[in-house]
């Protein structure tokens, strides 16, 4: 097993390293796409390797001379990367306004950073809105005559629904993998989920469908001692990849991580685009899906914070732990909501503070500690 | 070197018109907190279409009109103090914790400010020309379950977006809004008064843009803390008795003082240009403080960029004229702004540029680097970022601003001694 989780850990360890390697391997053209809603299978029908922009793990330096330092660790790590160079292997971006900060970095990407293909669209966040789907609709297919326009080749109907095959797979197998972990837990640490989830997005989904077909056997198989730990559930980041030194962090203080609602997790991976309808409206409704909830999107009918206590009451959960994107406007105005909500339940909950400048990590074993001991670990 | 003592009496010519503002302001407030009081609904709004409501005699709270009158009655403090003990996060928009921090206190049935409050509003209208103010309502609706009526009004990146966004946001009002707010107050909606309104603003619109083109005179006959408080009158008292005739006795005041050349700054020696929302809190503290450089903000994009091109505005094309005038404009794109900003440098004659830039609010933040980079490289005009906050004093230090303003007019001074040494040889 460990062989097998090695080879997605492989490709997250160096991300840089692994995308590069997969565009000349492949011949593929790479398209950086924005988290959380461009659909990628727009990018892949296209017969490019779309990845999903990432933070790096690199101090900011030069990028603050084109961004400010209250920016999240993404906005910034995204600049910093581009202005050094760093992202010299991708040939092209798409962008849209996830949040206020996401908004204008098409103008400072395209001010500093050579790039041949830059596309900014729309994706609503507005979701209830029954004047959202025909737009969506509209963006998406000028996104499609974009990509079309730059590879100078067509996005067919029959193409693009190969790719939502390819990609409903993956949804399917990655949702696997959380039921197993909610059947077995401790099944897999939350390093080795979260490294499965992000490499889903740096590879190309036919190469990352096969090494979950290597590692789905292994993992339906594997028995499982009695679970030791206090069963947590986690939250937050909104579109950031959860640091893994936190989440290794967390699980060595004594907690067994049972379940979580991120963007690199089932945000991802939630709700099949239909295999059955024009395809271009299957994406478009996929991104109206209302469920999980995102910070982002408006849903006048649902709290997270409700979410979140299901999450843990069906996980049979004694805590959460709550990772803040410092600087991050839709969590900043959620968050509050989120915890009003939690107190009342009397869900005991740890909120972590995440910078791309790491917190003190000892700081946060203490922290950590003291939660397990209160919720009743040892 | 500084040629100016900071200590020195600030000399500022003040206007008479400017004066008119604060009853109508006031009165606009009082309306909003008694309306619940009178039997009237009253209502929301975060970004800009007030006008739908307001227009039909519905008391409409604007939320960066009731932040910065928070922070000009000096009770901001009250609000924020209330906020944090409410959960809410420092990093947030201090314009949403202000309000978080009202209704904090309105929960917990603690002491209000006295006349500067305002009742949980009937309903909310949103839209996402700041997502930030989006997300607020939405909290609204999670905590005290207040409908909402959601607008998408996606940013225009360039003028092929315009032509794409607008008929989308004039479909949502057509088809969202005017039904919800039927629907929520139980009453046919009274296109006809939108349309008196959008009149109204139309002309006091063009007499405000006036305003703004005599500010291009050397000196400039007014300031950019006059152009800021007359804002309202295109803003949320739109349509409003009394807004045309205040932004007509405006430009007279300033056509009279072109005519006689009085400088609203004595001596005028730097002309600079302001970004990001004004800092309402500090409105008297910043104009003096630039008036002992002989500094006058001449442009600004907010709140030049509102209403710039109100004669596109037309009445008989009600809702398609709201989507445009805000579907477009305003500015709050860098892509869209530094074409504005370098047009001004030249038309304005600007010899600096004065960025804020809050941790708090986002709407103008970004870019702001690579936009006096790029204004400075084209027209050898410098500009400084200095860190504050439209209403939230733990943001702004004085001294920090003290120590940039003092870099930027050295910049200046040297930049016209280096051209006048090169004419001179």
């Amino acid at each position: 097993m460990e062989t097998k989780l090695q080879k997605f850990l492989d490709i997250t360890t160096d991300p840089y390293s692994s995308v590069r390697g997969a565009k000349d391997r492949l011949g593929r053209k790479v398209i950086g796409l924005f988290p959380m809603y461009i659909p990628e299978e727009i990018v892949h029908a296209a017969g490019l390797l779309p990845v999903q922009m990432w933070e790096s793990n690199e101090s900011i330096t030069w990028g603050l001379s084109h961004v400010l330092s209250f920016n999240c660790a993404l906005v910034k790590s995204v600049v910093d990367d581009g202005v050094k160079k760093k992202l010299d292997f991708i040939d092209g971006m798409i962008l849209y306004d996830t949040c206020m900060q996401a908004r204008t970095l098409p103008f400072i990407l395209k001010r500093n950073i050579d790039i041949p293909y830059l596309e900014i669209i729309h994706i609503t966040d507005e979701v209830t809105n029954p004047c959202s789907r025909n737009f969506q609709i509209l963006n998406l297919n000028i996104l499609k005559e974009s990509l079309e326009k730059f590879t100078g080749g067509k996005v067919t109907s029959e193409s693009l629904k190969e790719s939502i095959k390819t990609y409903n797979k993956n949804r399917r197998m990655l949702r696997r993998i959380y039921e197993l972990r909610r059947e077995k837990p401790g099944l897999l640490k939350a390093s080795e989920l979260a490294s499965i989830v992000w490499s889903s997005m740096l590879m190309l989904k036919e190469e990352h469908n096969e090494l979950l077909e290597e590692l789905l056997p292994v993992l339906e198989k594997k028995q499982m001692d009695p679970e030791e730990g206090v069963r947590v559930v986690l939250s937050g980041t909104n579109c950031m990849v959860p640091k893994i030194d936190i989440l290794v962090i967390l699980e060595d203080q004594g907690m067994l991580i049972v379940e979580d609602d991120f963007f690199v997790g089932p945000r991802y991976f939630a709700n099949d685009a239909k295999e059955d309808v024009e395809p271009i409206e299957a994406l478009a409704d996929r991104i109206l899906t209302r469920r999980p909830i995102c910070p982002t999107k408006v849903d006048s009918e649902v709290n997270w914070g409700n979410q979140i206590i299901d999450m843990a009451r069906k996980n049979d959960a004694q805590g959460v732990v709550f990772l803040l994107v410092k600087y991050c406007p839709p969590l900043l105005v959620y968050y509050p909501d989120v915890k009003r909500v939690i107190d009342k339940a009397d869900l005991p909950e740890l909120m972590v503070e995440l910078d791309h400048e790491q917190i003190s990590l000892e700081s946060l074993k203490t922290r950590a500690q003291a939660f397990v001991e209160s919720i009743g670990g040892k | 070197m500084m040629t100016v003592n900071q200590n020195e009496a600030a000399k500022i010519n003040r206007l008479e018109t400017t004066k008119l503002i604060g009853p109508m302001v006031d009165k606009h407030w009082e309306d909003l907190r008694l309306a619940k009081s009178r039997g009237q609904q009253n209502v929301w709004v975060a970004g800009t279409f007030y006008l739908l409501t307001s227009s039909q005699d519905i008391p409409t709270h604007f939320m960066a009109g009731f932040a910065s009158y928070a922070a000009g009655r000096r009770v901001g403090h009250i609000y924020f103090k209330a906020a944090e003990e409410d959960y809410q996060l420092q990093d947030s928009c201090s314009y949403h914790r202000c309000h978080m921090g009202m209704l904090g206190l309105i929960r917990k049935g603690l002491p209000l400010p006295e006349n500067t409050w305002i009742p949980l509003p009937d309903f909310t209208i949103l839209s996402r020309i700041c997502k930030e103010q989006a997300h607020y309502l939405e909290s609204l609706d999670r905590q005290f379950g207040v409908p909402m009526i959601a607008l998408d009004v996606p940013r225009p990146y360039s003028s092929e977006h315009i032509e794409r966004n607008v008929p989308y946001v004039e479909e949502q009002l057509r088809e969202v809004a005017i039904p919800s707010i039927e629907k929520l107050t139980g009453k046919p909606y009274n296109m006809d008064k939108l349309k008196e309104a959008l009149v109204l603003l139309k002309k006091t619109a063009l007499v405000r843009n006036d305003c703004i083109d005599l500010m291009k005179n050397v000196p400039a006959p007014g300031t950019i803390f006059d152009m800021c408080v007359s804002l309202a009158p295109i803003m949320y008292l739109a349509g409003k008795p009394g807004t045309l005739e205040y932004h007509e006795s405006l430009k007279a005041e300033l056509e009279d003082r072109v005519a006689k050349g009085i400088a609203a700054i004595p001596g005028e020696k730097y002309r600079l240009y302001w970004d990001h929302i004004m800092m309402w809190g500090w409105l008297g503290q910043l104009s003096r403080k630039l008036a002992s450089y002989r500094a006058n903000i001449v442009a600004a994009r907010y709140p030049y960029g509102m209403h710039e091109h109100a004669e596109r505005i037309d009445p008989d094309r009600p809702l398609w004229s709201i989507a445009d005038q805000w579907a477009g404009g305003v500015y709050d794109l860098p892509e869209m702004a530094l074409p504005v900003i370098s047009k001004w440098t030249e038309e304005y004659r600007l010899d600096g540029l004065l960025m804020l830039s809050s941790p708090t609010c986002r709407l103008f933040n970004g870019g702001q680097l690579d936009i006096v980079d790029e204004i400075n490289r084209k027209y050898g005009v410098p500009g400084i970022i200095f860190e504050g906050d439209m209403v939230d004093p733990h943001f702004y230090s004085e001294a920090q601003l003290d120590t940039r303003l003092q870099a930027l007019f050295e910049l200046i001074d040297g930049s016209r001694y280096e051209k006048s040494a090169s004419i001179r040889s």
